[in-house]
C-alpha cells in the first residue's frame, strides 16, 4: 500500500512538480538559491574556521614526529641544565628527547603578498636539532627524512649549521612567495631585519603530519645565536622508540619526569597540546558557527514563503487532483519528494558556494585568530566528505522544516471549496499562536540567567545565551504580526482618505498567514542585524574609550614582526634600553607579555612598570589602593598584581584573591589588587611589576614600549629617527596607533557584518515572495479593483502600502527584539565568551540607516511586485479567455 | 686560528729524534713504569714529554687534525677518553653472552666520534658544532633468530659527549663509563629501540694491548702517511649483566672484546672496505684479523693478523701469511647488498703447532646487517661460532665485520 502511494507520488512529482518548475523556473531557482545561500553561509564559516586554526603543536608535531609527551617551562624557556636533568632522571630508559626553540618571524614589506588569500604574515620560526632529527627519521615507519643532508648547498652539513642565516621553508611558502633554494630574503626577527638564505625545502608531509605552510625551520643552535638565547629551548618533545610495551613505558617515563620536574618543567600530553589551538578558539569559532546557523534560520522563513507560494499557485490544480481521487497521503508524498529534491539541489549548490566563500572567509577568520589568540597558519579551506554530508543534512533538514507548513497546507486542500469558492487557505496556524510566542519570550528571559558552558581548555560557550536568542527569535515571529492591527489603525487615521492606501491598510488589517510569514522573516533579519549593530557599536565605543585612556602617550613601539597575540618577536634589551636612554624621552612604560599555561588553561602573564601607575594610563574596573608598592611583596610573601576582567572570569577569581603561579624560578604567590579593563585577548592577563617577571622568566626583552616624550621633543622626528636606526621596529604615534587599532577591530568584525548583510538581503527577497503570494491569493480582488477602474500604478500602490505595513511591523518588532538581543549579546553572550564588560551603546545612526534601507527597499520591492503580479494576472486572465 | 687541545697523547716524534727500535717503549709510558716498579725516572720522563709536546708543533692532516705518530706516549686512564684533536675515534665492543637458561646472545656496541671541520663555531651552550657522535647498537638473539639494531646520530652537547678526562661516553641514553680506573672495569648500557636493553659490566681478563706496526704503537691502514691510528684493545673482557628482552630481565654472562681506535684518516682512498674479525678461542687465546680490500679486490699490504697469547703478548702477520676465504654469501633483502658472511680463515704457517690451520667462521644468524639508515654506510656485523675447519669442532666464538660491500669506503675518513 505504502509503495503504491509513493509510486503515484513519484508520478505526480514528475508530472506536476517538474512542469511547474519548468514553467516557473525563476521561482524554483529562488528557492534553490536561498537554500544554497543558507548552506553556503554555514559551510563557509565551518571550513574557514578549520583552515584558519593550525596551532603551534601542529608545527612541532610535523617536525619532531608524533611525540608522546611535551615538556615546557612553567614560564619562559627551559635551559640546557634542565635538559641534562631530564636525561639524568630518565637514566637508561629508551627515550628520545627533542628540544625545540620557538621564535617568530615576519615578512618585510619587500616580500609579503597581502593579495594572496591565506597568506599569514607571521611565521613560526622553529629551531630544531637538525642532526638529532635524523634519529626520528630512522624511527619513522616510512623512514622519510625531514632533512636530507645530501641536498644541502655546497659545503655540506657543517657550514650550513654554522650559519645563523640558513633556514628551511615549506614548499607552500616557496611557491607563494616565489622562493627557491639559494634565495636570500629578509625577515623581521625580534626587532631586526635579518637576511635568510633558503637551504632546503621541507617535504609536504612528515610522518603522519602535514607540514604547515607557516613554518620556517632553523637549526636550534643557529636560532639560539640569532635570537640571543644561548642554551634555551621552548619545549622538549619526548618520543618513545617503537617496540616493547609502549603504554607501560610511557607511564614509566611520565612518572619519572613528573617526579623529577620539581617546578623546573611541566609534563604535558601532546594529544591535548595538539588540540590546544582548537580548544583555545573553540568558543570563538562556535560563536561564528551559531551566527551562520542563524542566517540559515532566516533562510528557512524565506523557503517556507517560497514553498507556500508554490502551494498557493497550485491550489486549483491540487483541488482538481483531490477531486480525481488523489489521497492526502499521495499529495503529502509528492510534496515531500519535491521538497527533498529542492533540498538536495540547494544543498549541492550551497556546498560549492560555501567552499568558494570559505576561501575568502578564511582570511578574515585567520586574522581574528592571530589578533586574539595565537599565530596560526591559514591554509586553503579544504572540503571533506564530512563537510559535504553536513551540507546535505543541513540543506535537506532546513528545506523539510521550511516545507512542513506548506506541506500540511497542500495536503489539507478541500477540493469542493477550492473549485467552488475559488480560494481557501487554512493559514499557518503556528504563526498565529501569540500565546506560545509570549511564553517563549518569557522563558528565554529566564534561561538567559544560566551560566555558560566551560569547554575543554578554558573556553566558555554561552549556550544559554544562544538558546535565549533562539527562543526570542521564534517567539517573536509568533507575536510580531500582532503589530498589524495597531499599525493599520494608525495608518487609517493618517492615510484613510487616500483610496489606494485605504485598501492596502484594510488588507493589512485582515492579514493572512502570508503577511505574518513575511513579517516574521523580516523581523528575524532586522533583529539580527540591529542586535549585531548594537554589539559592534558597543564594542567599538568601549574600545575607543579604552584607547582614549590607554593611548595618551606619544609613541608606541613594538617589533614590526609582532603580528599575533602570542608572538615571540620582542624588543631586545639593548634596543629598549637605548630608547629609554634617548634624551628626548621623559619616561617609558616597558611591557613584557608571556604566554603561559595555568590550571590547564592558556593565559598570559605580563610585566609592566606598575609602580608608575599614576604616570601611565589604565582603565580600571577596580583600581588598586593608591598606596600600594608593587615592588615589594605583601607580608604573606605575595606579590601585588593586577588582572584583567577576562582573567578574573576565566579563573573565577575575586579581588584580593591570592594565586600561586609557577615560574622558572619556583612558585610565586600573586595577590590581585586591581582589575583593569583590557581588550587585548580573551584568554586573560595578570600583570606584575616588570622587573619581577623578567627575573622570574630570565627574559630581558619587551613586548612593547610606551614612550612619553619631553615637551620639547617632536614625536614625528623621534619616530623617523628611530625608524631609520632600527627599521624593524614598529613605531607609531598616538593617532596612527588608534587608527590601526580601530582598523584591526573592524577587520575582526568583517565576517559578522557579511553575515548580517546576507541575512537582510535574504529577508527582503522573502518580502517580495510573500507579497507575490499574497497577490496571487487576492487575484479575484485585484480583478475587481481593475474592473472598478483602478490603474496598474494605483494597484501597485495598494501593494506597496501593504508591503510597507509588513516591513514596518517586521522593522519595529525586529528593532525591539534587536535591542533585547543586543543587550543579551553585550551583557550575557559576549561577557560569558570573552569576559569583557562592554559599554552599552546604541548606534542610532546605523539603526536609522538600517530602518530607512529596509523601508525604502520594501516599498520599492512591494511596488514592483504589485505591478508585475498585476501584469501576470491580467495576461493569464486574457489567455484563459482565448 | 687552529687551536691545539691539551692531549693525553704525547707525540715523541714531534719533540725528540726517533729512538732506535730496541730503545723504544713497547707499551705506553705509565704501564711500563708500573711494570718497572713505578720507576720515578719513567714518570719524570713522561711529564717532561707531556710539557714539551704542548709547545712543539705536531704533525697535522691537511684539514688541521693531528696524525697518530709512532712511539707516542698514551697517558692512561685519561687516554681511554676522547681525543678531539684527532678527527676520528671510536669505542667498540662485541661479545657473546649466555643466559642462565642457556640462551645465547650476541651484542655490538660502538660509539663513534667524528670531528667537524675546524673553523668558526657558533659556540652555543649545549648544542655544539665541533663533534658528531654516531653510535650503533645491536643484539642478536641466537635461539630466537632475531636481530635488533639501532643507529643514532647526535652533535656534541647536552645529550652526547665523550670526556677527555677518561672513559665517559654518552649518546642519548646509551652510556659507557670506566667505573674503576685501576682495574679498568667498564659499565656499558644501551637499548635497542623499545625491543632490548643491555646493562653490562666488563672486566679485563688480560692487560690492555696497544696494537701497532712493529713495536711503534701505531697501526697503519694504508700507504698514505696519515692513514695511521692508535689502536687500543681489551681482547678478553669478563662480561656480566642484564639483558631485558620481551619485557623479561635475563642475567647474562660471557666474554667481550673492546677496541678504542683514534685516527685522523682511517683508510687510503684506494681501499674499498674491510673484512674484520675478533676471535675468542676457548683455550684463552685471541685472534684479530682484517683484510683491507683494495678496489681491484686484492688485499692491501697493510692487512694484518694478530695472535694474542694468554698473557696478552701478541704476534702479527701480513697478508702474505694468512688468507680470508669466503665460503657462503647472504643477500640483504633491505639493502640488496651481498655479504660473504661465512669464511675460512687460513692461519699463518708459523702457528701450525699452536692452532688449527684453518678456522671456519660460521654466523649464528644470517641477518645481522646494520643498514646505515642514518650514517649511510650499511655493513654486516655478526656473531659467529669458530670451528676447526678440519675436525668440525667448535673451538671458539667470534664477531665478523664486513664493510664496504655497498660502495667504496676509502674516501670516508679521508680528508674532507
Amino acid at each position: 500500500m505504502k509503495s503504491a502511494v509513493w509510486q503515484s507520488a513519484f508520478y505526480m512529482a514528475r508530472v506536476f512538480s517538474l512542469r511547474h518548475a519548468r514553467r516557473d523556473w525563476r521561482h524554483a531557482a529562488t528557492v534553490v538559491a536561498i537554500l544554497a545561500l543558507g548552506v553556503a553561509a554555514f559551510l563557509s564559516i565551518r571550513l574557514a574556521n578549520r583552515a584558519a586554526v593550525v596551532s603551534f603543536s601542529g608545527f612541532t608535531e610535523s617536525v619532531s614526529g608524533n611525540s608522546d609527551l611535551t615538556l615546557v617551562a612553567p614560564l619562559g624557556n627551559l635551559r640546557v641544565d634542565d635538559l641534562r636533568a631530564m636525561r639524568d632522571a630518565l637514566g637508561s630508559q629508551a627515550v628520545h628527547l627533542m628540544p625545540l626553540l620557538r621564535a617568530s618571524a615576519s615578512l618585510t614589506e619587500a616580500v609579503k603578498r597581502p593579495d594572496q588569500p591565506g597568506g599569514g604574515r607571521e611565521f613560526v620560526l622553529l629551531g630544531a636539532d637538525w642532526i638529532a632529527l635524523q634519529n626520528l627519521s630512522a624511527v619513522a615507519e616510512n623512514g622519510q627524512r625531514l632533512i636530507d643532508f645530501d641536498t644541502l648547498p655546497d659545503g655540506g652539513l657543517w657550514p650550513t649549521l654554522r650559519n645563523p642565516h640558513h633556514l628551511m621553508i615549506t614548499q607552500g611558502m616557496a611557491r607563494r612567495y616565489e622562493l627557491t633554494v639559494g634565495t636570500i630574503f629578509p625577515l623581521v626577527v625580534q626587532d631586526r631585519t635579518v637576511p635568510f638564505e633558503v637551504v632546503a625545502l621541507l617535504p609536504r608531509r612528515s610522518g603522519d603530519s602535514t607540514v604547515p605552510e607557516n613554518l620556517l625551520i632553523m637549526d636550534i643552535a643557529a636560532l639560539q645565536v640569532l635570537t640571543g638565547q644561548p642554551g634555551e629551548v621552548s619545549q622538549v618533545d619526548v618520543i618513545l622508540p617503537p617496540g616493547g610495551d609502549s603504554e607501560e613505558q610511557l607511564a614509566a617515563v611520565r612518572s619519572t619526569l613528573e617526579t623529577a620536574a620539581a617546578d623546573r618543567w611541566q609534563v604535558r600530553d601532546p594529544l591535548l597540546e595538539q588540540g590546544a589551538g582548537e580548544r583555545m578558539t573553540a568558543a570563538f569559532r562556535l560563536n561564528l558557527g551559531v551566527l551562520s546557523l542563524i542566517s540559515l534560520l532566516v533562510g528557512v522563513y524565506l523557503v517556507t514563503q517560497a514553498l507556500d507560494a508554490a502551494v498557493v499557485r497550485r491550489r486549483h490544480e491540487i483541488a482538481v487532483l483531490r477531486s480525481l481521487g488523489v489521497s492526502r497521503g499521495e499529495l503529502r508524498a509528492a510534496w515531500t519528494m519535491e521538497i527533498g529534491l529542492l533540498g538536495i539541489v540547494g544543498s549541492g549548490l550551497g556546498i560549492l558556494l560555501g567552499w568558494l566563500l570559505a576561501q575568502v572567509a578564511v582570511v578574515g577568520v585567520s586574522r581574528t585568530v592571530n589578533a586574539l589568540y595565537q599565530s596560526s597558519s591559514a591554509t586553503a579551506a579544504q572540503l571533506t566528505s564530512i563537510d559535504v554530508l553536513w551540507g546535505f543534512v543541513l540543506g535537506i533538514f532546513f528545506s523539510a522544516l521550511a516545507g512542513w507548513l506548506p506541506l500540511k497546507d497542500a495536503a489539507a486542500t478541500p477540493p469542493a471549496q477550492i473549485l467552488g469558492v475559488g480560494n481557501w487557505t487554512p493559514g499557518l496556524r503556528l504563526l498565529r499562536n501569540t500565546r506560545l510566542g509570549i511564553l517563549l519570550l518569557i522563558a528565554g528571559c529566564a534561561i538567559a540567567l544560566l551560566p555558560p558552558l566551560t569547554l575543554e581548555g578554558g573556553g566558555r560557550f554561552p549556550l544559554a545565551g544562544y538558546l535565549t536568542a533562539f527562543m526570542w527569535l521564534t517567539g517573536g515571529t509568533m507575536v510580531v504580526a500582532s503589530l498589524f492591527r495597531p499599525l493599520a489603525a494608525v495608518g487609517s487615521r493618517a492615510f484613510g482618505n487616500w483610496p489606494a492606501a485605504a485598501i492596502g491598510i484594510s488588507r493589512l488589517r485582515r492579514a493572512s498567514s502570508r503577511h505574518r510569514l513575511a513579517a516574521a522573516g523580516l523581523f528575524v533579519a532586522v533583529a539580527m542585524a540591529s542586535a549585531m549593530a548594537i554589539l559592534v557599536g558597543s564594542f567599538e565605543q568601549t574600545v575607543v574609550r579604552w584607547m582614549d585612556v590607554r593611548f595618551q602617550s606619544d609613541v608606541y613601539i613594538t617589533s614590526s614582526g609582532s603580528q599575533s597575540a602570542d608572538t615571540r618577536n620582542r624588543i631586545r634589551a639593548e634596543t629598549w634600553q637605548a630608547i629609554a636612554a634617548d634624551p628626548r624621552v621623559a619616561a617609558i612604560d616597558p611591557f613584557l607579555r608571556l604566554p603561559m599555561d595555568w590550571q590547564g588553561k592558556s593565559t598570559f602573564i605580563a610585566g609592566a612598570d606598575l609602580s608608575a601607575l599614576d604616570t601611565f594610563e589604565r582603565l580600571w574596573l577596580q583600581p588598586p589602593p593608591s598606596n600600594i608598592n608593587f615592588r615589594q611583596p605583601h607580608v604573606d610573601g605575595s606579590w601585588p598584581a593586577i588582572a584583567n576582567e577576562a582573567f578574573m572570569q576565566r579563573y573565577q577569581l575575586r579581588l584580593k584573591d591570592v594565586v600561586t603561579m609557577p615560574t622558572a624560578s619556583g612558585e610565586r604567590l600573586l595577590r590581585i589588587v586591581g582589575i583593569e579593563a583590557e581588550y587585548g585577548n580573551e584568554q586573560g592577563q595578570i600583570v606584575v611589576q616588570r622587573e619581577h617577571l623578567q627575573a622570574w622568566s630570565s627574559i630581558d626583552e619587551l613586548t612593547n614600549i610606551t614612550v612619553r616624550l619631553l615637551n620639547s621633543a617632536d614625536s614625528a622626528d623621534f619616530i623617523a629617527d628611530w625608524q631609520q636606526r632600527q627599521p624593524a621596529l614598529g613605531l607609531r604615534g598616538n593617532r596612527e596607533l588608534r587608527t590601526t587599532a580601530l582598523t584591526i577591530f573592524r577587520q575582526t568584525f568583517a565576517v559578522t557584518h557579511a553575515l548580517e548583510i546576507l541575512a537582510l538581503f535574504i529577508a527582503l527577497a522573502g518580502l517580495a515572495l510573500a507579497l507575490d503570494n499574497i497577490l496571487r491569493e487576492s487575484r479575484d480582488q485585484l480583478k475587481t479593483l481593475r474592473q472598478l477602474g483602478m490603474r496598474r500604478n494605483e494597484i501597485a500602490t495598494v501593494t506597496m502600502v501593504e508591503g510597507l505595513g509588513i516591513a514596518l511591523a517586521g522593522l519595529l518588532g525586529g528593532l525591539l527584539l534587536g535591542w533585547a538581543l543586543g543587550y543579551l549579546l553585550v551583557f550575557v553572550i559576549n561577557k560569558q565568551s570573552f569576559g569583557w564588560t562592554l559599554q552599552w551603546d546604541i548606534p542610532w545612526l546605523r539603526l536609522l540607516t538600517l530602518a530607512i534601507l529596509v523601508m525604502t527597499l520594501a516599498a520599492l520591492i512591494a511596488w514592483l511586485t504589485g505591478r508585475r503580479a498585476l501584469k501576470t494576472q491580467t495576461l493569464k486572465t486574457e489567455r484563459l479567455k482565448c | 686560528m687552529l687551536k691545539i687541545l691539551p692531549s693525553t697523547i704525547v707525540d715523541q716524534q714531534s719533540s725528540f729524534p726517533r729512538l732506535p727500535a730496541h730503545r723504544r717503549p713497547r707499551q705506553d709510558c705509565l704501564s711500563r713504569a708500573s711494570r718497572a716498579g713505578r720507576s720515578y725516572i719513567a714518570i719524570l720522563l713522561c711529564s717532561v714529554l707531556l710539557q714539551v709536546s704542548t709547545i712543539a708543533a705536531p704533525v697535522l692532516t691537511e684539514d688541521g687534525f693531528r696524525v697518530p705518530q709512532a712511539d707516542s706516549v698514551l697517558e692512561f686512564p685519561r687516554a681511554h677518553g676522547s681525543h678531539p684533536d684527532y678527527k676520528i675515534e671510536w669505542w667498540y665492543f662485541t661479545g657473546q653472552l649466555q643466559s642462565a637458561d642457556g640462551r645465547r646472545f650476541g651484542y655490538q656496541a660502538t660509539f663513534f666520534r667524528n670531528a667537524a671541520p675546524l673553523g668558526d663555531n657558533l659556540s652555543t651552550h649545549g648544542f655544539g658544532d665541533r663533534q658528531l657522535y654516531m653510535a650503533h647498537m645491536a643484539v642478536t638473539d641466537v635461539e630466537g633468530r632475531r636481530f635488533f639494531y639501532e643507529e643514532r646520530l647526535n652533535r656534541d652537547g647536552w645529550d652526547a659527549y665523550a670526556s677527555t678526562q677518561g672513559m665517559s661516553v654518552r649518546n642519548g641514553n646509551w652510556t659507557l663509563e670506566m667505573t674503576d680506573t685501576d682495574a679498568e672495569i667498564m659499565q656499558l648500557h644501551f637499548t635497542v629501540h623499545g625491543d632490548a636493553a643491555m646493562q653490562l659490566t666488563l672486566s679485563p681478563l688480560k692487560p690492555r694491548i696497544r696494537f701497532g706496526e712493529t713495536d711503534n704503537g701505531v697501526s697503519r691502514k694504508g700507504a698514505h702517511p696519515h692513514a695511521t691510528s692508535y689502536y687500543i684493545s681489551f681482547t678478553r673482557l669478563q662480561t656480566e649483566g642484564t639483558l631485558i628482552l620481551d619485557g623479561k630481565a635475563l642475567a647474562v654472562s660471557g666474554s667481550s672484546w673492546m677496541d678504542h681506535e683514534i685516527a685522523s684518516r682511517q683508510l687510503s682512498e684506494e681501499l674499498q672496505g674491510w673484512d674484520w674479525t675478533a676471535i675468542h678461542l676457548h683455550d684463552g687465546r685471541e685472534i684479530k684479523a682484517y683484510i683491507l680490500r683494495r678496489n681491484d679486490g686484492s688485499p692491501d699490504p697493510y692487512s694484518r693478523l694478530f695472535w694474542i697469547e694468554k698473557d696478552g703478548s701478541y704476534r702479527r702477520w701480513g697478508p702474505e701469511d694468512f688468507r680470508w676465504q669466503p665460503l657462503r654469501s647472504w643477500k640483504s633483502a633491505k639493502t640488496g647488498i651481498t655479504y660473504p658472511i661465512e669464511v675460512i680463515l687460513h692461519l699463518p704457517d708459523a702457528l701450525a703447532d699452536e692452532a688449527p690451520r684453518r678456522l671456519h667462521l660460521r654466523p649464528l644468524l644470517d641477518q645481522q646487517e646494520l643498514t646505515g639508515a642514518i650514517g649511510g654506510i650499511p655493513y654486516w656485523e655478526g656473531a659467529c661460532e669458530v670451528l676447526d675447519a678440519d675436525s668440525g669442532e667448535v673451538i671458539g666464538s667470534a664477531y665478523i665485520e664486513l664493510a664496504g660491500y655497498g660502495g667504496g669506503l676509502g674516501a670516508i675518513g679521508g680528508a674532507n
